[in-house]
């Protein structure tokens, strides 16, 4: 500190540069502190003064201890406790880790990159057998007796099911490691949601892709799965309401593969689900899907916090 | 707890020796500040955006800077002065955020009534300049505040005022017009 202990840094009061309405200020605080607090308070808080003296009168409690306690006693006790736990729980929290870095200097905020990178889905265990999965869908796919044609379409039907298996995981039962923190942080759980299914889409999609590229598979084919992948997750989550979103997550995926192979056996061509008129058909459903999700977060309780 | 830990603790540390403590990982020092700042920072915010969600967002990430920039904290000035700027900053990202939603959370400014009733609050402005500026619109008297004393931007001042950028620039060339005006007069 450069200079002494009265001087105010934050000299909040009008635009007073020259330095001598701070004496003023000091001698009239001085004999009858209290009485003037309470006096600058009932001031401040009757709000009919104008910014200027609203500024000055803060500056003038923000210059001694007992005059800042006076400004805070005019918040809620319980409020200021509200905050204080959410603060602690996030200092106390794990330090961040170098995803959840990336996505703040990225623009995202502290509390939804924390909530993303702590979403059950993304933890290692199940990336890692989210990986295994696919490896064994290529192996499978790529035995000797799988035609080229085949091979990407068991690649077609499984890659749905990465980000399905990641929603139903996010908001089932499984152990959620920001609990607490989302406890004591007053959050919109439609955010929550929003925020988790954003992150395993992307997630999914980043991986999925890369399997695509390893199977060598036609342009088209390499991202033939998104609609389907978009009609079964929103599908899922707007059936979770009434089915829970483990059973909503099952049912859908059985829906799905029973398609597939409905549309390929009727058709005789086995990827007919992925085709052009079908990924028209998708789309729809995709978009309704995402407008059942909409009306039942407004009519639903299911959505609310 | 370190003897040197102990011994700010039991003094009523000030509040550079506790960002000091806080930047070693003293979750204790990160309590105590909020104890001792969170009141009047939560106050003095809430009274320039209505809506407490946006306030309490604020105060919340402007500690956790605190706590996670303390390391690299230069006690240049107060630990206060420092703090109301972050959470003003806050402040105004979240309004940013939540204007983005088409929720208007801006300052509200009311007033003025007339200064002029009794001694005491006269001699709140016992400069010229802040006598003058109490007497000017309401309006003009936020973008002052917020520029000249609270060093926001014209773009900041904008968001937290709910106008445009434009608006911010007349109004603060039209105060200082008068201003000057007032204090001319006053000098003749």
């Amino acid at each position: 500190m450069t200079s002494g202990p009265d001087d105010r840094h934050d000299d909040a009061g009008v635009p007073d540069r020259t330095g001598d309405g701070r004496g003023a200020d000091d001698e009239r605080g001085a004999p009858d502190m209290e009485g003037s607090d309470i006096e600058l308070l009932r001031i401040w808080r009757s709000n009919h003064l104008g910014p200027a003296i609203e500024c000055r009168i803060e500056a003038a409690l923000m210059s001694d201890p007992r005059g800042r306690e006076a400004l805070g006693g005019t918040v809620p006790a319980q409020r200021l406790e509200r905050n204080r736990l959410a603060i602690m729980g996030l200092a106390t929290a794990p330090r961040r880790g170098r995803m959840e870095r990336l996505l703040v200097r990225l623009g995202v905020s502290d509390s939804a990159a924390r909530l993303a990178t702590a979403t059950p889905a993304l933890r290692a265990a199940w990336l890692i057998s989210t990986v295994l999965a696919l490896l064994f869908a290529l192996a499978t796919a790529s035995s000797s007796t799988a035609s080229g044609l085949e091979r990407v379409v068991v690649y077609l039907t499984i890659a749905p099911l990465v980000p399905l298996a990641g929603v139903a995981l996010a908001f089932g039962s499984a152990v959620d490691p920001v609990h607490e923190t989302t406890v004591a942080t007053p959050i919109d759980r439609t955010r929550l949601l929003l925020i988790r299914t954003m992150t395993i889409l992307i997630t999914s999609i980043a991986i999925l892709m890369i399997g695509a590229v390893l199977l060598a598979a036609p342009a088209v084919a390499a991202v033939a799965w998104l609609l389907p992948a978009l009609v079964v997750t929103a599908g899922s989550i707007a059936l979770s309401p009434r089915l829970g979103p483990q059973r909503a997550a099952t049912v859908v995926a059985a829906a799905w593969i029973l398609i597939v192979l409905l549309l390929g056996g009727l058709s005789g061509d086995s990827a007919a689900a992925f085709q052009p008129a079908l990924q028209v058909v998708w789309l729809v459903l995709a978009t309704l899907a995402a407008v059942l999700v909409d009306r039942q977060r407004r009519h639903s309780r299911y959505f609310e916090a | 707890m370190s003897p040197v830990a102990h011994e700010i603790r039991t003094q009523q540390p000030d509040d550079a020796a506790l960002v000091g403590l806080m930047a070693g990982g003293d979750h204790e020092a990160l309590d105590l500040l909020y104890r001792r700042h969170a009141g009047w920072l939560t106050a003095r915010l809430q009274r320039r955006c209505p809506d407490p969600d946006v306030v309490d967002t604020a105060v919340q990430e402007a500690f956790l800077a605190a706590w996670r920039g303390a390391a690299g904290w230069r006690p240049t000035g107060e630990f206060g002065a420092w703090l109301w700027t972050v959470a003003l900053r806050r402040l105004i990202d979240q309004i940013r955020r939540q204007r983005r939603h088409g929720r208007d959370v801006s300052w509200e400014v009311v007033g003025t009534e007339p200064i002029d009733d009794g001694e005491f609050v006269l001699s709140l402005s016992d400069t010229t300049v802040g006598a003058e500026l109490a007497r000017l619109d309401p309006d003009l008297q936020a973008v002052m505040v917020a520029t000249a004393v609270d060093g926001l931007s014209t773009g900041e001042t904008a968001t937290l005022l709910g106008i445009p950028r434009g608006t911010v620039k007349s109004r603060l060339s039209r105060a200082r017009k008068l201003l000057r005006t007032a204090i001319d007069e006053e000098e003749r």
